[in-house]
């Protein structure tokens, strides 16, 4: 397959990548890492006039940890280098599974965090070659009438296929956002829109600078698991994000995000509610686990079917709640968590 | 848009004219005639045109040429130290007999340098997830395996003395279950 034509712009400076952006609207793509975009500008699923590479802006290449303002991340960080820091391994050990969970090696040196957070929408009709999404016409995130997914649907149910964004949720972390009009912070949820077909809000010439995530609070444990047809390579079918404390052997401070089972990641109140207060015994765990695969709604985007997805929501939430508590334990034992932040 | 670039391939610079939306697998097998890297998916599934980019992994058919300017870019040609002098990987894909039939063999073998180098003694897991992303058609991945997890015996081996493979010092890793 070859590319369609475009023109490469390599801006200099983050105000000059924004203005240029802003300029062109929709005819110019951000390049960071390349794993995602090149692949659907040789599917013909965008043919952008421009493509602007913004990995080497040099306000987006930190990664620095400090104990009272927390892990900040550029946006152009390697997956990889996420995966291995030191720090990110013991103080947010859901980033690290995360980051290092995305597809195989050669994406997660190639990829990047702002890359992986601003991931667009997949779905079993819209990533494919132009020839084969010629056989039924376009669909709604291609702009046509129709989707082939819901019947008779008026909006686009694109699957979220992220892995980092609900990992940095658990940790209430913020992403810095840079644009012709000013930088602004959001919480990351807010970057998701939840529509499928214009997952991700960001403005005309917006783009992500960096993360940045609160030091957890001493003793947190958190853990991704992740659910795919092959786990060396594939997009997730199921993901789930936790961390959590023990407050006298009962869990606190419980913070839960799924993703890839929808059109954006998404906090999840309920598996929440069923932990907080309570030990995390296998029927407490059982209970919660329960809650994510009612709340779950995944539907045809993917070669699953649905039913299968919603039944692997419970094993990994379970899979989580259980790794999170168990490193919740062996880091009050292990003061290694502790050397290692500071 | 046409542009003229240097590009560092295998330590050495090419001044070329390329277009912005050629990617680095086309360049290097139609301009620079290095058909080492495979076109096999051209989507980022296969490996087989895996080279290696300032040092790291990376998918030549997900990367633009015009990208990699002042980068140091090493595919499977760049891989042998010198003339007389075979790449430790290399040796021990020839004495394990990894390669069936062959194409995703210089995928294969980048991305296990990407792990040799930050690690030449790898455990069977950091094996299996250096060449996750690496398929092999033939399923031969056994041999494959095996011969990465090998492949620091046959530190400062020469290819052109076969003796000196069948010499391989230090202890085997042991046939992948």
């Amino acid at each position: 397959m070859t590319m369609p034509a475009f023109d490469y712009v390599r801006p200099g400076s983050l105000e000059d990548a924004c203005a240029l952006l802003e300029r062109h609207g929709p005819d110019a793509m951000i390049l960071a890492g390349g794993t995602d975009l090149l692949v659907s500008l040789k599917q013909r699923v965008f043919t952008p006039r421009y493509v602007v590479d913004i990995k080497r802006l040099p306000e987006l290449q930190r990664l620095d940890f400090d104990e009272s303002e927390g892990l900040a991340v550029g946006a152009s960080t390697k997956l990889w280098d996420l995966s291995q820091s030191e720090v990110v391994r013991h103080r947010y050990a859901a980033i690290a599974e995360a980051a290092h969970s995305v597809a195989a090696i050669a994406q997660q040196t190639m990829g990047t965090l702002g890359g992986n957070l601003c991931l667009d929408t997949r779905c079993w009709y819209f990533n494919q070659s132009e020839m084969w999404r010629g056989t039924l016409g376009p669909c709604l995130k291609m702009g046509g009438e129709a989707c082939f997914v819901v019947k008779d649907a008026t909006e686009c149910y694109a699957n979220y296929s992220g892995d980092t964004a609900p990992a940095f949720m658990v940790f209430g972390a913020e992403v810095r956002i840079a644009g012709p009009k000013g930088a602004r912070t959001a919480p990351v949820h807010e970057l998701y829109t939840g529509d499928g077909k214009t997952p991700i809000g960001l403005e005309p010439g917006e783009l992500v600078v960096d993360a940045l995530v609160p030091t957890p609070a001493l003793g947190t444990g958190s853990a991704y698991k992740k659910y795919r047809l092959r786990d060396s390579v594939d997009f997730p079918l199921a993901g789930v994000a936790v961390a959590l404390r023990l407050e006298e052997g009962q869990c606190a401070d419980v913070q839960v995000a799924l993703t890839a089972v929808g059109c954006a990641p998404e906090r999840s109140p309920k598996v929440e509610e069923a932990l907080t207060g309570n030990p995390p015994t296998e029927e407490v765990i059982g209970a919660a686990a329960k809650a994510a695969r009612s709340q779950a709604r995944p539907l045809k985007t993917t070669v699953m079917p649905p039913p299968h997805r919603k039944r692997m929501v419970e094993l990994i939430v379970k899979d989580a709640i259980q790794s999170a508590v168990s490193r919740c334990r062996s880091g009050s034992e292990v003061p290694e968590a502790m050397e290692a932040g500071g | 848009m046409k542009r003229k670039i240097v590009l560092k391939v295998n330590g050495v610079e090419h001044e070329m004219e390329i277009q912005d939306h050629w990617s680095l697998l086309d360049v290097n097998r139609a301009m620079l005639g290095l058909t080492g890297s495979k076109k096999g998916c051209d989507t980022g599934d296969c490996g087989a045109c895996s080279v290696n980019i300032d040092g790291r992994l990376a998918l030549s058919c997900l990367t633009l040429a015009v990208e990699c300017e002042d980068r140091d870019v090493t595919t499977v040609e760049g891989l042998a130290r010198s003339v007389d002098e075979i790449h430790p990987l290399q040796a021990a894909f020839v004495y394990y007999g990894a390669a069936q039939c062959g194409i995703c063999i210089p995928g294969m073998l980048m991305a296990a340098k990407a792990l040799y180098d930050r690690n030449s003694h790898p455990e069977l897991e950091d094996i299996h997830q250096a060449i996750g992303g690496n398929l092999c058609r033939c399923t031969g991945y056994a041999k494959i395996v095996r011969a990465i997890g090998n492949a620091h015996r046959f530190e400062d081996t020469d290819l052109l003395d076969p003796r000196a493979l069948v010499a391989a010092g230090g202890e085997e890793m042991a046939e992948p279950s």
